[in-house]
């Protein structure tokens, strides 16, 4: 028997939770928006009536008051959508304890085994959707399939667009639904990818399932053999609640509010994104080896950047150490040329009881000296100690604190 | 064969998650591991009770089931003391001790 796998979609989620807390909106068009007046003052979230004005998200604020000038505009609360994405998940695992978020907004739930319980798959959907209205004046759409990217795709394409909000893709369905919609539509297919397929002669998503494994293989490699399975329906991931178990790489990455330019400003973003970095991995008591740096260039029109990695001579979680390395590696790839964004990231991963002590060096009192400003930070607020570097006009140390995923708390 | 098992690679290469939201998760889950004991009825305490004084009295081993850090635990041993004015008793099994106290105790049997 086919597993029934169920993709919990809630539409317009910030926009949505603003809605369900204020009442007063209801009949209003309603965005979340970042702060107009830097980069992240992008349309976050639509309400459906925001929408039918023509607004998108990531348009920006400028552009949707343009469009519909008498919409209400609200400052995200992230903390309470995080807050509301975990009751979510509760309100998911009374139904079955297999659940598994995807994002803040979308959740995979196995019904496999809660028939007898809860009802056919239909039912189950429907009371989830009436439990998450009645809690938090929520829409959910449900995808239904047998695997997670048929249970995803049913969601995206046709759950979010039909009256009842729920769509199930069978194996034997799938290939009526599916294959017709171009392969842009394909879960895992970006702009990129489309363009090649294409230029292959790949139009639809069934003209994928058709096409010669071993060809999409020589061309794409693993990656054209899992193309060709999502096509053709076929997907052997399981509903996980262990997948947040283990951390494989630690990483932050900032859109800064305007373009850097010089050496030296870029330079402070660094190590503040260092010390972000060398901090989490403090916390969760890690040590990495594989140091990856990340930038984008300032031109939309020419898009310039890199994404290079190092391995470190030994396993590190120490600020000073990482920056170096960062530094170095930035260097080498920068084309001098103004920035828009910049990332970092740790990876290769061991428990931090398993350190190499130099012969050479004093690392003892360096390593403490982390753990003990981790310490004041805990104690005291994230701004409690800071390093002289973060006070300069570059410094973004004491506006990222009060905020996550870089829109304010 | 054409279909491969990558285990959950596709999904867990492909999603976003701010630190803050797998910290909550996280969270969530240890919450759910909190183990909450039974509500016991006065005549499961004084079957507790009874088993507890008879231990004592006849040196026989039990086997106690109690409540440490939100998890559930086992101890069987001899009891070596029971302190009634500060609730607690005092288990022994070889060269190793446990100190309960009554109120973390929700179980009480012969091994």
């Amino acid at each position: 028997m086919d597993s029934v796998i169920f993709l919990v979609d809630i539409q317009s989620f910030y926009a949505s939770i603003e809605k369900a807390q204020n009442p007063s909106l209801q009949y209003r068009p309603v965005v979340v928006s970042g702060d107009p007046k830097r980069r992240s003052g992008i349309i976050l979230a639509a309400c459906p009536i925001a929408k039918s004005y023509g607004i998108k998200n990531a348009d920006t604020l400028w552009e949707a008051e343009q469009k519909c000038p008498q919409l209400v505009v609200i400052r995200p609360r992230m903390q309470l959508y995080l807050d509301i994405s975990i009751q979510l998940t509760k309100i998911l695992e009374r139904f079955s304890d297999q659940v598994e978020p995807y994002s803040i907004d979308e959740q995979f739930i196995d019904v496999g085994g809660s028939e007898k319980l809860f009802g056919p798959p239909l039912v189950i959907a429907q009371k989830i959707q009436q439990a998450i209205w009645e809690e938090h004046h929520l829409y959910a759409r449900i995808g239904i399939g047998p695997n997670k990217v048929l249970a995803k795709m049913a969601c995206d394409h046709f759950a979010k667009k039909n009256k009842q909000g729920i769509f199930w893709l069978t194996t034997a369905n799938f290939q009526e639904h599916l294959w017709p919609l171009p392969i842009e539509n394909m879960f895992g297919v970006g702009r990129r990818m489309s363009r090649n397929l294409r230029q292959m002669g790949i139009r639809t998503i069934g003209g994928l399932a058709h096409f010669p494994i071993e060809l999409l293989k020589k061309r794409f490699g693993i990656n054209g053999n899992v193309l060709w399975m999502t096509a053709n329906g076929i997907d052997l991931s399981p509903v996980s609640t262990h997948s947040f178990d283990h951390q494989k790489a630690i990483g932050h990455h900032m859109t800064l509010p305007r373009d850097y330019r010089t050496a030296e400003e870029i330079r402070v973003i660094l190590l503040e994104l260092c010390e972000e970095v060398c901090r989490r991995a403090r916390t969760h008591h890690l040590l990495g080896k594989t140091l990856h740096v990340s930038c984008r260039g300032a031109d939309f029109e020419i898009p310039t950047g890199f994404h290079r990695q190092i391995t470190l001579a030994d396993f590190t979680n120490q600020t000073m150490v990482l920056f170096k390395q960062a530094w170095q590696l930035f260097l080498r790839y920068w084309n001098e040329q103004a920035i828009r964004s910049l990332g970092i990231q740790l990876s290769k991963l061991i428990p931090d009881n398993l350190i190499q002590f130099s012969l050479f060096e004093n690392e003892n009192k360096q390593i403490k000296i982390g753990y003990v400003m981790d310490d004041i930070k805990k104690r005291f607020g994230d701004t409690a100690i800071l390093r002289a570097i973060s006070l300069t006009s570059a410094g973004q140390a004491i506006e990222r604190s009060q905020k996550i995923g870089g829109h304010y708390k | 064969m054409s279909t491969l098992d990558r285990k959950n690679k596709l999904w867990e290469g492909s999603r976003m998650f701010l630190p803050e939201h797998r910290k909550n998760l996280l969270e969530h889950y240890q919450e759910a591991q909190t183990f909450t004991p039974p509500i016991l009825s006065d005549e499961a305490w004084q079957e507790i009770n009874r088993l507890i004084i008879e231990g004592l009295h006849d040196e026989s081993p039990l086997l106690i089931y109690y409540v440490k850090q939100k998890s559930a635990q086992q101890f069987c041993g001899f009891i070596e003391k029971v302190n009634p004015y500060e609730h607690w008793l005092k288990v022994t099994n070889g060269q190793t001790t446990c100190t309960i106290h009554f109120k973390n105790i929700y179980r009480v049997e012969y091994p």
